[in-house]
Protein backbone atom coordinates (compact mmCIF):
# COMPACT_ATOMS: atom_id res chain seq x y z
CA UNK A 1 0.00 0.00 0.00
CA UNK A 2 2.91 2.32 0.99
CA UNK A 3 4.39 1.88 -2.72
CA UNK A 4 1.32 2.25 -4.18
CA UNK A 5 1.10 5.29 -2.65
CA UNK A 6 4.44 6.36 -3.71
CA UNK A 7 4.07 5.51 -7.55
CA UNK A 8 0.57 7.64 -7.37
CA UNK A 9 2.64 10.38 -6.14
CA UNK A 10 5.38 9.90 -8.58
CA UNK A 11 2.86 9.47 -11.42
CA UNK A 12 0.81 12.93 -10.41
CA UNK A 13 3.88 14.55 -10.69
CA UNK A 14 4.64 13.47 -14.16
CA UNK A 15 1.28 14.14 -15.14
CA UNK A 16 1.50 17.51 -13.47
CA UNK A 17 4.71 18.08 -16.00
CA UNK A 18 2.96 16.83 -18.91
CA UNK A 19 3.50 13.38 -19.29
CA UNK A 20 0.11 12.21 -20.93
CA UNK A 21 0.96 8.08 -19.89
CA UNK A 22 1.37 8.97 -16.40
CA UNK A 23 -1.98 9.94 -16.33
CA UNK A 24 -3.33 7.45 -18.64
CA UNK A 25 -1.68 4.56 -16.27
CA UNK A 26 -3.68 6.29 -13.23
CA UNK A 27 -6.93 6.12 -14.99
CA UNK A 28 -6.06 2.31 -15.76
CA UNK A 29 -5.33 1.76 -12.08
CA UNK A 30 -8.45 3.84 -10.65
CA UNK A 31 -11.34 4.03 -13.25
CA UNK A 32 -13.02 0.62 -11.70
CA UNK A 33 -12.75 1.74 -8.21
CA UNK A 34 -14.59 4.89 -9.15
CA UNK A 35 -16.58 3.24 -11.28
CA UNK A 36 -17.97 0.91 -8.71
CA UNK A 37 -18.07 3.60 -6.27
CA UNK A 38 -20.72 5.31 -8.80
CA UNK A 39 -22.53 2.54 -9.96
CA UNK A 40 -23.50 1.13 -6.10
CA UNK A 41 -24.52 4.98 -5.72
CA UNK A 42 -26.37 5.91 -8.38
CA UNK A 43 -27.45 2.24 -9.39
CA UNK A 44 -27.58 3.17 -13.01
CA UNK A 45 -24.40 1.76 -14.99
CA UNK A 46 -24.74 4.59 -18.11
CA UNK A 47 -24.95 7.11 -15.59
CA UNK A 48 -22.08 5.39 -13.61
CA UNK A 49 -19.95 5.21 -16.73
CA UNK A 50 -20.47 8.81 -17.93
CA UNK A 51 -19.58 10.20 -14.90
CA UNK A 52 -16.64 8.33 -14.30
CA UNK A 53 -15.14 9.57 -17.36
CA UNK A 54 -16.29 13.36 -16.28
CA UNK A 55 -14.34 12.55 -12.78
CA UNK A 56 -10.92 11.93 -15.22
CA UNK A 57 -11.66 14.62 -16.95
CA UNK A 58 -11.98 16.74 -14.27
CA UNK A 59 -9.19 15.30 -12.53
CA UNK A 60 -6.87 15.57 -15.41
CA UNK A 61 -8.15 19.53 -15.70
CA UNK A 62 -7.87 20.03 -12.02
CA UNK A 63 -4.37 18.32 -11.36
CA UNK A 64 -2.63 21.11 -10.76
CA UNK A 65 -4.91 22.49 -7.88
CA UNK A 66 -4.01 18.98 -6.33
CA UNK A 67 -1.84 19.85 -3.12
CA UNK A 68 -0.37 16.78 -2.18
CA UNK A 69 0.14 14.60 -5.04
CA UNK A 70 -0.13 11.47 -2.66
CA UNK A 71 -3.31 12.04 -1.89
CA UNK A 72 -4.51 11.07 -4.86
CA UNK A 73 -7.22 8.38 -4.06
CA UNK A 74 -9.24 10.69 -1.41
CA UNK A 75 -9.02 13.95 -3.84
CA UNK A 76 -10.13 11.75 -7.08
CA UNK A 77 -13.21 10.28 -5.05
CA UNK A 78 -13.25 14.06 -3.94
CA UNK A 79 -14.70 14.97 -7.27
CA UNK A 80 -16.75 11.40 -7.68
CA UNK A 81 -18.63 12.34 -4.97
CA UNK A 82 -19.18 15.75 -6.50
CA UNK A 83 -20.55 14.28 -9.43
CA UNK A 84 -22.65 11.65 -8.01
CA UNK A 85 -24.46 14.58 -5.89
CA UNK A 86 -24.43 16.91 -8.61
CA UNK A 87 -26.49 14.44 -10.72
CA UNK A 88 -28.93 12.98 -7.78
CA UNK A 89 -29.91 16.62 -7.10
CA UNK A 90 -30.46 17.44 -10.91
CA UNK A 91 -31.80 14.26 -11.96
CA UNK A 92 -33.86 12.39 -8.30
CA UNK A 93 -35.42 14.91 -6.55
CA UNK A 94 -38.09 11.80 -5.70
CA UNK A 95 -35.16 10.24 -3.66
CA UNK A 96 -37.78 9.16 -0.83
CA UNK A 97 -39.57 6.88 -2.69
CA UNK A 98 -36.01 4.88 -3.37
CA UNK A 99 -36.45 4.45 0.29
CA UNK A 100 -39.80 2.52 0.33
CA UNK A 101 -38.50 -0.53 -1.58
CA UNK A 102 -39.32 -3.32 0.59
CA UNK A 103 -36.58 -5.40 2.25
CA UNK A 104 -36.60 -9.25 1.19
CA UNK A 105 -37.42 -11.25 3.93
CA UNK A 106 -34.24 -12.02 6.02
CA UNK A 107 -34.06 -15.57 6.73
CA UNK A 108 -30.99 -17.92 8.10
CA UNK A 109 -29.43 -18.66 5.46
CA UNK A 110 -29.52 -16.51 1.80
CA UNK A 111 -28.73 -18.14 -1.36
CA UNK A 112 -25.94 -15.64 -3.01
CA UNK A 113 -28.15 -14.29 -6.03
CA UNK A 114 -30.69 -13.85 -2.71
CA UNK A 115 -28.08 -12.27 -1.17
CA UNK A 116 -26.96 -9.50 -3.63
CA UNK A 117 -30.56 -8.44 -3.77
CA UNK A 118 -31.07 -7.94 -0.36
CA UNK A 119 -27.62 -6.05 0.30
CA UNK A 120 -28.97 -4.08 -3.32
CA UNK A 121 -32.69 -3.53 -1.72
CA UNK A 122 -30.91 -3.05 1.66
CA UNK A 123 -28.54 -0.47 0.41
CA UNK A 124 -31.40 1.29 -1.29
CA UNK A 125 -32.98 2.07 1.94
CA UNK A 126 -30.44 3.81 3.30
CA UNK A 127 -30.60 7.85 2.31
CA UNK A 128 -27.80 9.20 -0.25
CA UNK A 129 -25.50 10.18 2.41
CA UNK A 130 -25.27 6.78 4.34
CA UNK A 131 -25.19 4.72 1.61
CA UNK A 132 -21.97 6.66 0.29
CA UNK A 133 -20.73 6.32 3.58
CA UNK A 134 -20.93 2.47 3.51
CA UNK A 135 -19.47 2.48 0.18
CA UNK A 136 -16.43 4.30 0.60
CA UNK A 137 -15.76 2.49 4.20
CA UNK A 138 -16.85 -1.27 3.02
CA UNK A 139 -16.10 -1.75 -0.59
CA UNK A 140 -13.69 1.01 -0.89
CA UNK A 141 -12.00 0.57 2.08
CA UNK A 142 -10.83 4.29 3.35
CA UNK A 143 -10.47 5.28 6.33
CA UNK A 144 -12.66 7.55 8.62
CA UNK A 145 -10.50 10.45 8.49
CA UNK A 146 -9.42 10.08 4.12
CA UNK A 147 -13.61 9.96 4.38
CA UNK A 148 -13.72 13.16 6.45
CA UNK A 149 -11.75 15.00 3.36
CA UNK A 150 -13.56 13.53 0.52
CA UNK A 151 -16.88 14.16 1.83
CA UNK A 152 -15.73 17.59 3.43
CA UNK A 153 -17.31 17.02 6.84
CA UNK A 154 -15.99 16.17 10.16
CA UNK A 155 -14.65 12.39 11.36
CA UNK A 156 -17.40 12.32 13.37
CA UNK A 157 -20.22 13.18 11.10
CA UNK A 158 -18.42 10.25 9.03
CA UNK A 159 -18.66 7.91 12.03
CA UNK A 160 -21.77 8.40 12.73
CA UNK A 161 -23.28 8.18 9.03
CA UNK A 162 -21.38 4.79 8.88
CA UNK A 163 -22.39 3.49 12.22
CA UNK A 164 -26.28 4.20 11.58
CA UNK A 165 -25.78 3.03 8.34
CA UNK A 166 -24.39 -0.17 9.94
CA UNK A 167 -26.93 -0.40 12.26
CA UNK A 168 -30.17 -0.37 9.86
CA UNK A 169 -28.50 -2.85 7.36
CA UNK A 170 -27.80 -5.48 9.78
CA UNK A 171 -31.75 -5.78 10.67
CA UNK A 172 -32.46 -7.34 7.33
CA UNK A 173 -29.01 -8.50 6.51
CA UNK A 174 -27.27 -10.02 9.49
CA UNK A 175 -27.77 -13.66 9.67
CA UNK A 176 -30.00 -14.77 13.06
CA UNK A 177 -29.89 -17.59 14.92
CA UNK A 178 -25.95 -19.17 14.12
CA UNK A 179 -22.57 -16.76 14.65
CA UNK A 180 -21.66 -15.79 11.76
CA UNK A 181 -17.83 -15.68 13.02
CA UNK A 182 -16.42 -14.14 15.87
CA UNK A 183 -13.32 -11.49 16.94
CA UNK A 184 -10.23 -11.90 15.35
CA UNK A 185 -8.71 -13.70 18.35
CA UNK A 186 -11.62 -15.26 19.02
CA UNK A 187 -11.11 -18.83 18.53
CA UNK A 188 -7.77 -18.16 21.02
CA UNK A 189 -9.96 -17.38 23.47
CA UNK B 1 -19.97 -1.89 32.33
CA UNK B 2 -19.65 0.06 29.17
CA UNK B 3 -19.45 -1.47 26.00
CA UNK B 4 -16.84 -0.45 23.89
CA UNK B 5 -16.74 0.53 20.01
CA UNK B 6 -17.24 -2.94 18.31
CA UNK B 7 -17.90 -1.02 15.11
CA UNK B 8 -14.46 0.63 14.66
CA UNK B 9 -12.94 -2.71 16.11
CA UNK B 10 -14.84 -4.16 12.93
CA UNK B 11 -13.33 -1.54 11.00
CA UNK B 12 -10.00 -1.98 11.92
CA UNK B 13 -9.97 1.30 12.95
CA UNK B 14 -9.54 1.12 17.14
CA UNK B 15 -6.04 1.70 18.61
CA UNK B 16 -4.00 -1.20 19.85
CA UNK B 17 -5.78 -0.88 23.20
CA UNK B 18 -9.14 0.05 22.50
CA UNK B 19 -8.70 -3.97 20.20
CA UNK B 20 -7.46 -5.43 23.65
CA UNK B 21 -10.45 -3.83 25.14
CA UNK B 22 -13.09 -5.33 22.73
CA UNK B 23 -11.45 -8.82 22.92
CA UNK B 24 -11.45 -8.91 26.46
CA UNK B 25 -14.65 -7.77 27.15
CA UNK B 26 -16.14 -9.88 24.11
CA UNK B 27 -14.77 -12.87 25.96
CA UNK B 28 -17.08 -12.52 29.33
CA UNK B 29 -20.34 -9.96 27.53
CA UNK B 30 -22.51 -12.56 25.49
CA UNK B 31 -24.71 -9.78 24.11
CA UNK B 32 -21.47 -7.98 22.66
CA UNK B 33 -19.97 -10.78 21.21
CA UNK B 34 -23.30 -11.68 19.27
CA UNK B 35 -23.83 -7.94 18.70
CA UNK B 36 -20.17 -8.07 16.98
CA UNK B 37 -21.21 -11.60 14.85
CA UNK B 38 -24.17 -9.75 13.70
CA UNK B 39 -22.29 -6.94 12.73
CA UNK B 40 -19.72 -9.04 11.06
CA UNK B 41 -22.45 -10.97 8.90
CA UNK B 42 -23.93 -7.82 7.74
CA UNK B 43 -20.11 -6.98 6.20
CA UNK B 44 -19.95 -10.10 4.94
CA UNK B 45 -23.36 -10.02 3.45
CA UNK B 46 -22.14 -6.49 1.47
CA UNK B 47 -18.76 -7.64 0.62
CA UNK B 48 -20.48 -10.66 -1.14
CA UNK B 49 -21.67 -8.23 -3.66
CA UNK B 50 -18.66 -7.88 -6.05
CA UNK B 51 -17.01 -4.85 -8.03
CA UNK B 52 -18.06 -5.37 -11.46
CA UNK B 53 -15.97 -4.73 -14.39
CA UNK B 54 -16.42 -1.78 -16.51
CA UNK B 55 -18.30 -2.25 -19.59
CA UNK B 56 -15.82 -0.27 -21.35
CA UNK B 57 -12.31 1.20 -20.56
CA UNK B 58 -12.14 4.88 -20.56
CA UNK B 59 -11.20 6.89 -23.72
CA UNK B 60 -7.47 7.96 -22.48
CA UNK B 61 -7.27 11.74 -22.51
CA UNK B 62 -4.31 13.11 -24.69
CA UNK B 63 -5.00 17.29 -24.56
CA UNK B 64 -1.87 18.70 -23.54
CA UNK B 65 -2.72 20.84 -20.85
CA UNK B 66 0.22 20.50 -18.62
CA UNK B 67 2.69 20.99 -21.79
CA UNK B 68 5.14 23.46 -20.73
CA UNK B 69 4.37 26.92 -22.39
CA UNK B 70 6.97 28.54 -24.53
CA UNK B 71 8.78 30.26 -22.44
CA UNK B 72 9.54 27.14 -20.16
CA UNK B 73 10.36 25.38 -23.33
CA UNK B 74 13.04 28.43 -24.26
CA UNK B 75 14.54 27.99 -20.92
CA UNK B 76 14.87 24.62 -20.79
CA UNK B 77 16.53 24.45 -24.35
CA UNK B 78 18.33 27.38 -22.83
CA UNK B 79 19.24 25.57 -20.36
CA UNK B 80 20.51 22.71 -22.24
CA UNK B 81 22.49 24.72 -24.55
CA UNK B 82 24.13 26.15 -21.57
CA UNK B 83 25.31 22.38 -20.25
CA UNK B 84 26.84 21.40 -23.94
CA UNK B 85 29.04 24.57 -23.70
CA UNK B 86 30.35 23.94 -20.18
CA UNK B 87 31.00 20.51 -21.70
CA UNK B 88 32.66 21.32 -24.38
CA UNK B 89 34.50 23.76 -23.16
CA UNK B 90 35.78 21.41 -20.15
CA UNK B 91 36.60 18.51 -22.90
CA UNK B 92 38.80 21.25 -24.58
CA UNK B 93 40.25 22.47 -21.44
CA UNK B 94 40.92 18.87 -20.19
CA UNK B 95 42.53 18.06 -23.69
CA UNK B 96 44.63 20.91 -23.70
CA UNK B 97 46.39 20.63 -20.42
CA UNK B 98 46.57 16.63 -20.44
CA UNK B 99 49.57 15.17 -21.24
CA UNK B 100 50.14 13.61 -24.78
CA UNK B 101 50.78 10.08 -25.27
CA UNK B 102 54.80 9.26 -25.48
CA UNK B 103 55.78 9.43 -29.24
CA UNK B 104 59.14 7.64 -29.84
CA UNK B 105 61.42 10.36 -31.69
CA UNK B 106 61.80 8.28 -35.12
CA UNK B 107 57.30 8.70 -35.07
CA UNK B 108 58.04 12.66 -35.23
CA UNK B 109 60.12 12.22 -38.21
CA UNK B 110 57.56 9.80 -40.28
CA UNK B 111 55.12 11.59 -42.15
CA UNK B 112 51.73 10.52 -40.25
CA UNK B 113 49.62 7.87 -42.49
CA UNK B 114 46.65 10.20 -43.37
CA UNK B 115 49.21 12.61 -45.19
CA UNK B 116 50.67 9.49 -47.16
CA UNK B 117 47.53 8.48 -47.98
CA UNK B 118 45.87 11.68 -49.50
CA UNK B 119 48.73 12.30 -51.28
CA UNK B 120 48.73 9.16 -53.01
CA UNK B 121 44.92 9.59 -53.27
CA UNK B 122 45.57 12.58 -54.82
CA UNK B 123 48.71 10.92 -57.35
CA UNK B 124 45.88 8.99 -58.43
CA UNK B 125 42.91 10.82 -59.22
CA UNK B 126 45.31 13.42 -60.95
CA UNK B 127 46.80 10.63 -63.24
CA UNK B 128 43.01 9.14 -63.72
CA UNK B 129 42.24 12.98 -64.73
CA UNK B 130 45.00 13.11 -67.18
CA UNK B 131 44.03 9.59 -68.34
CA UNK B 132 40.31 11.09 -69.10
CA UNK B 133 41.81 14.30 -70.59
CA UNK B 134 43.99 12.59 -73.00
CA UNK B 135 41.05 9.51 -74.07
CA UNK B 136 38.55 12.62 -74.82
CA UNK B 137 41.14 14.53 -77.24
CA UNK B 138 41.53 11.39 -78.86
CA UNK B 139 38.15 10.79 -79.58
CA UNK B 140 37.56 14.59 -80.46
CA UNK B 141 40.20 14.62 -83.14
CA UNK B 142 39.06 11.33 -84.47
CA UNK B 143 35.67 12.52 -84.66
CA UNK B 144 36.51 15.63 -86.37
CA UNK B 145 38.92 13.89 -89.10
CA UNK B 146 35.63 11.35 -89.65
CA UNK B 147 33.55 14.25 -90.01
CA UNK B 148 36.13 15.87 -92.75
CA UNK B 149 36.62 13.07 -94.75
CA UNK B 150 32.60 12.51 -94.85
CA UNK B 151 32.32 16.66 -96.13
CA UNK B 152 35.45 16.53 -98.69
CA UNK B 153 33.22 13.12 -100.01
CA UNK B 154 29.84 14.84 -99.96
CA UNK B 155 31.22 17.78 -101.75
CA UNK B 156 32.75 15.81 -104.68
CA UNK B 157 29.37 14.27 -104.81
CA UNK B 158 27.77 17.28 -105.30
CA UNK B 159 30.34 18.61 -107.32
CA UNK B 160 29.87 15.31 -109.66
CA UNK B 161 26.51 15.61 -109.83
CA UNK B 162 26.18 19.16 -110.62
CA UNK B 163 28.88 18.28 -113.59
CA UNK B 164 26.71 15.90 -114.87
CA UNK B 165 23.60 18.25 -114.64
CA UNK B 166 25.19 20.96 -116.40
CA UNK B 167 25.91 18.27 -119.15
CA UNK B 168 22.57 17.50 -119.90
CA UNK B 169 21.24 20.84 -120.17
CA UNK B 170 23.24 21.73 -122.80
CA UNK B 171 22.38 18.79 -124.51
CA UNK B 172 19.05 19.32 -123.97
CA UNK B 173 19.34 23.24 -125.39
CA UNK B 174 21.64 22.08 -128.43
CA UNK B 175 18.79 19.61 -129.38
CA UNK B 176 16.50 22.68 -129.01
CA UNK B 177 18.43 24.81 -130.77
CA UNK B 178 19.00 22.17 -133.46
CA UNK B 179 14.95 21.55 -133.86
CA UNK B 180 14.33 25.28 -133.97
CA UNK B 181 16.63 25.93 -136.71
CA UNK B 182 15.53 22.91 -138.96
CA UNK B 183 12.12 23.87 -138.73
CA UNK B 184 12.61 27.62 -140.20
CA UNK B 185 14.24 26.16 -143.06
Amino acid sequence: MIFREVEDRDLVVKARKGNVDAFNLLVSRWERRVFNYLLKLLSDREDAMDLTQDVFLKAYQGLGKLDDPGRFAPWLFRIAHNEAFSLLRRFRPDQEEIHDVAPPPAGPRLLPVETALAVTAALERLSPEQKEAVILKVYQGFKFEEMAGILECPVSTVKSRVYTALDLLKQTLAPTGAQAGGLRHGGET
Amino acid sequence: MSCPDLKAYLFEEAGPREQQEVEQHCAVCTSCAEEFSKLEGTRAALLSVRDEEMPRRLAFVSDPVFEPRWYERLWQSGKLVMASSALLSAAILVHAFRPGPYVPPMAVQTPPVEAVVEAAVRKAVAEADARHEKKTRELLSEQKREFENQHVQTMASVDANFELLSKKMNVLVLQTASRTTGDGQ
